[in-house]
């Protein structure tokens, strides 16, 4: 069973997650947080495959997650997931040590195939 | 049947929120436009009960949306959202004939509740705004300066504050860039600010970008 936490502060962007994650990966346990502290916290607490979080949230956001977690060496697979445009921050992202960026305007098409991608899972 | 419509650029939002509302009303019509163009000729096109509009969309603004939907539907209940906190635009956008002002950490609570609220005919203020407008009222709150622009100032302040040249936002607003440079000195007048790099650091601070 694939586990998958997700991050983001908007509310509708973590329901549409939700439902596109579960939708293709139908018996994967998918987790939430709304912010960077609650983020770290359930990394902490849980074994998870993949790890999908916005760029831009209260505390800090993927990048404050991604120099904590990388420090601490955790190398759990992060898709940075943001509304600003890959050529500003792509680099960035993957430079601190995340696996992937994708623009949220990508999600619906590209989320899962990356997730396939980077975890090697089969639905 | 319900009849919803959502304006927001992102599908990944547009996308969440109808899942959200289509669990409470299930025979619910969902329509979605990603811009304030389609929002304004999907308002005129036919009838809804409810629009539910981000502020910020490319092109025209939410807020610019909000005031040409007031002139031709002005009855139809506008639920606005934002990135924002409800603080810093709620008075803003209930004032330009807003029902209802969400922020993005709310929504997931608030949008079933305040969709009621709408369709009773009444308007959906959360508990952080009536605090603010009771201070409005009471004045005990003093005026930042951002709050004494008109809402098209406001529009062009946010774009200046973000970067974005004079033809670049004459272009997004479809203005002239004589009638943006107009507005540019008399926000800098108004907010007593000296360039552009002053404005966006009052923005940052203020939480406005």
């Amino acid at each position: 069973m694939l586990r998958i936490l997700i991050a983001d502060d908007h509310a509708a962007v973590r329901q549409s997650l939700k439902d596109i994650l579960l939708e293709e990966f139908v018996s994967s346990h998918v987790d939430e947080a709304d912010d960077t502290d609650t983020l770290l916290e359930k990394i902490a607490d849980g074994n998870w495959d993949i790890i999908v979080s916005d760029l831009d949230m209260p505390g800090g956001g993927g990048l404050a997650m991604l120099k904590h977690i990388r420090s601490a060496n955790n190398s759990t697979p992060v898709i940075i997931v943001s509304m600003f445009p890959a050529d500003q921050y792509e680099q960035r992202v993957i430079d601190a040590g995340a696996n992937a960026f994708l623009g949220k305007d990508f999600i619906a098409t590209k989320l899962c195939p990356l997730i396939r991608e980077i975890t090697g899972s089969v639905r | 049947m319900l009849k919803i419509l959502i304006a927001d650029d992102h599908a990944v939002v547009r996308k969440g929120l109808k899942q959200i509302l289509l669990e409470e009303y299930p025979s619910a019509e969902i329509g979605e436009v990603e811009d304030a163009e389609s929002l304004i000729t999907a308002v005129i096109g036919k009838p809804w009960d409810i629009v539910i509009c981000d502020m910020n969309m490319p092109g025209r603004s939410g807020l610019d949306a909000l005031t040409q939907i007031k002139q031709t539907a002005p009855d139809l209940p506008v639920l606005i959202m934002s990135m924002y906190p409800e603080d810093q635009y709620a008075l803003r956008v209930l004032k330009a004939g807003a029902s209802g002002y969400l922020g993005k950490n709310t929504i997931h609570d608030d949008i079933i509740k305040a969709v009621q609220t709408l369709q009773l005919g009444r308007k959906f203020i959360t508990p952080a705004v009536a605090e603010k407008l009771a201070d409005a009222f009471g004045g005990n709150s003093e005026k930042a300066a951002h709050e004494f622009l008109s809402d098209r100032e406001f529009d062009v302040f946010k774009l200046l504050a973000d970067g974005n040249s004079v033809s670049d936002i004459a272009s997004r607003l479809s203005l002239s860039s004589t009638t943006v440079s107009t507005y540019r000195s008399r926000i800098l007048e108004k907010m007593n600010l000296k360039s552009n790099s002053e404005l966006t650091r009052y923005a940052i601070e203020h939480h406005l970008i």
